[in-house]
């Protein structure tokens, strides 16, 4: 416990310089207004900054990525409050009980709420990220190939699951699809160009970055410029800053959905608007006042914001202890921290302790930085809510040609950027998760490599494959899932469950 | 329960992942097995990709199956032909960003002098989404006037930003 603070200390201190501030400040901000904007994402907010911070210094670089990508799952809340419309898809639970605050002339007070909430879930985040991403990765020095082999699958499987729970069959084959986009280029054993079909641009594959600012750039600005406008329902604002009173009254439910929104965040490319959705399902279930909630709760509203937030830190423990995404935006900044030299995985607490540390720190600057510029410039965020779509999205694709293009100054990558921009939009309007797409294309390599290494240790024999302890938790829990995504299986497990139920009457 | 042309998409996007899956593990097959380079015939390029076609197929068929059975196959009725129209005026504003974004990014980009290419584009873009017919020629003119001052600030700004600020070469 005194060692971790002793570190935590290191790494603060570590970040003692003017410059510090200065970019916690700026990214923050850019990345409220970016999250408060419909149609702008955390995931495109982070892909494009990615592209812009990659000659700045490592950690300045990955600080500003940290600090845009809390600052914009926060900064959607100020939309679902005020417009009803959830800035990132992160917020769409905070529309719930938000906007009904908003109607009554408490948009204020909610954005104040949310603002406390969504700094309280990230703390609670943070600090599991220190406690448990050590042990995390300790248990994943444990995992061989057969062990990778089926994380892949289970996280494709999974995040294909949470992310389209109606129809989880749409999140499989956007997963699988992901996997199949990782195939395109020299692959990593014998470097045999594959589906290049002789384009020498395709031989280096498909960059995570150009095709991540398509499907949530490009396909977001589509899909903004063919909705409705809309409206925003406060003009004014009436007091921000919370009651003390107010925030005790639910700290068992701060606390519930922060645990909730970490662990929800930990699974691989599920993220923070499931996050969200499970903690504010989980405070109605143990609230007094159930029957507020969609009617202008605030506890509602505090445990959908503290839900999405804490997710934010928990989808970074994944990628720091075994480099798999627990978001969409936490696969960009994995993107990212390759990019600048950073090696996450299960060896992290051997070659680099103190970056772990470092990335909580971040966090904690991310968390100052809401806090203050959450509750102080509300007045100035409701005038960009103003900025019309139709001056606003032209300039947001001007910024999605120049990001893919930045990093290998190829136009290839542009022309990657549009066609994963019109294919996701497609997909979208067809209920297709992007999440599982986007796991899906970083987990390729991984799923590619460790199965072919996995058959040569074996010669063949797929015994270990089932047998090892570790690798028949993954693929009973894989083989469960799917089996419980199909509708015949799903009802027959009810009735049993419900003639059970009747037996013990 | 879904709408028609849900349904009817699913059916259409079905039979374009089975024909993916298929050509997916026939590409797969014919990918060399390097013989001459002596390697463990379970490493070869083409086994995970086979894998995956196949899983794609195994999908694509449900999703096939599943449509056929919800009506895909079935032509609508005319209420849900009326219903299925759906507002023509988003149809329209997404169809000219499509066409003014996919114009600028692939047509001029690269082409043309990123500034000139990003003023002509924004300009395009605000003129053309804030052009309002019923309007008088004055608002015609400051219309075309304000998109004008904005490309050009946009053109400029992202010059000086991009190429000077953040050291990053433009298209």
């Amino acid at each position: 416990m005194l060692d971790g603070l002793v570190q935590l200390a290191d790494a603060v201190a570590h970040f003692a310089a003017w410059s510090t501030p200065f970019n916690v400040l700026w990214a923050t901000l850019l990345g409220i207004v970016i999250g408060a904007l419909p149609g702008l994402t955390a995931t495109m907010g982070v892909a494009l900054m990615t592209t812009l911070t990659y000659r700045m210094a490592p950690d300045q670089a990955i600080l500003i990525l940290i600090c845009m990508y809390v600052g914009a799952i926060y900064g959607g809340s100020r939309s679902a409050i005020l417009l009803n419309i959830p800035g990132t898809p992160a917020n769409a639970a905070t529309s719930l009980d938000g906007h009904p605050l908003a109607q009554t002339g408490r948009a204020g007070y909610a954005m104040g709420l949310a603002t406390s909430a969504s700094a309280l879930g990230t703390i609670v985040g943070l600090l599991c990220l220190a406690v448990f991403a050590p042990m995390l990765a300790e248990f994943a020095l444990d995992f061989g190939s057969f062990e990778f082999f089926w994380l892949a699958v289970f996280g494709v499987v999974i995040s294909g699951q949470m992310t389209s729970l109606e129809d989880p069959l749409k999140g499989y084959i956007a997963g699988f699809l992901g996997l199949l986009v990782a195939m395109i280029g020299q692959e990593g054993i014998h470097a045999h160009a594959r589906f290049s079909f002789g384009v020498a641009d395709l031989t280096g594959g498909i960059g995570l970055i150009p095709a991540l600012v398509g499907a949530f750039g490009f396909a977001e600005i589509l899909t903004v410029m063919k909705n409705r406008r809309a409206e925003l329902t406060a003009s004014h604002v009436d007091r921000v800053l919370p009651r003390t009173a107010d925030l005790w009254r639910y700290k068992r439910t701060v606390g519930r959905s922060g645990l909730v929104g970490t662990f929800v965040g930990v699974i691989p490319g599920v993220g923070e608007d499931i996050g969200a959705w499970v903690s504010y399902a989980a405070a109605r279930r143990a609230s007094k006042e159930k029957e507020q909630f969609g009617k202008g709760s605030m506890e509602g509203l505090m445990a959908a914001e503290t839900g999405n937030s804490a997710a934010v830190p928990g989808a970074l423990i994944p990628v720091l202890t075994l480099a798999i995404p627990g978001s969409a935006p936490a696969a960009v900044l994995l993107a990212a921290m390759f990019i600048h030299g950073v090696r996450p995985g299960p060896l992290i607490m051997f070659e680099a302790p103190e970056f772990v540390f470092r990335v909580v720190a971040m966090l904690l600057f991310a968390t100052i930085a809401i806090t203050v510029l959450g509750l102080a410039i509300t007045r100035v965020l409701l005038l960009v809510l103003r900025v019309p779509r139709e001056k606003l999205m032209p300039v947001v694709f001007v910024l999605c040609v120049i990001g893919p293009y930045a990093i290998t100054n190829r136009l290839f990558d542009v022309y990657v950027m549009l066609v994963f921009g019109v294919i996701g939009f497609a997909l979208r309007e067809m209920k297709y998760p992007m999440a599982p797409l986007v796991l899906g294309i970083i987990l390729g390599d991984i799923l590619d490599k460790n199965l072919r290494r996995s058959l040569v240790l074996t010669d063949g024999d797929l015994g270990p494959f089932f047998l090892r302890p570790i690798s028949m938790v993954l693929w009973v829990t894989t083989a469960l899932i799917i089996l419980f995504s199909i509708p015949a299986v799903k009802a027959a497990a009810g009735r049993l469950a419900a003639r059970i139920r009747g037996r013990g009457d | 329960m879904r709408p028609h042309s849900l349904i009817r998409a699913d059916l259409v996007t079905a039979a374009v992942l089975l024909s993916l899956g298929l050509f997916v593990v026939a590409e797969a097959w014919r990918m060399p097995r390097l013989e001459e380079r002596q390697i463990n015939p379970l490493t070869v390029p083409g086994i995970v990709p086979g894998l995956l076609g196949l899983v794609l197929v195994a999908m694509a068929s449900v999703l096939l199956i599943r449509s056929i059975r919800a009506g895909g196959l079935r032509s609508r009725s005319d209420t849900e032909e009326a219903a299925g129209e759906g507002d023509g005026s988003s149809w329209r504003r997404l169809g000219l960003t499509a066409a003014l974004c996919l114009a600028y990014a692939a047509g001029l980009v690269g082409h043309v002098d990123f500034r000139l290419a990003t003023g002509l584009f924004v300009f395009a873009f605000v003129a053309l989404f804030e052009w309002n017919p019923g309007q008088s020629l004055i608002r015609h003119g400051r219309t075309v006037g304000w998109a004008a001052v904005q490309a050009a600030l946009v053109a400029l700004a992202v010059a000086v930003v991009f190429q000077e600020l953040f050291l990053v070469r433009l298209p």
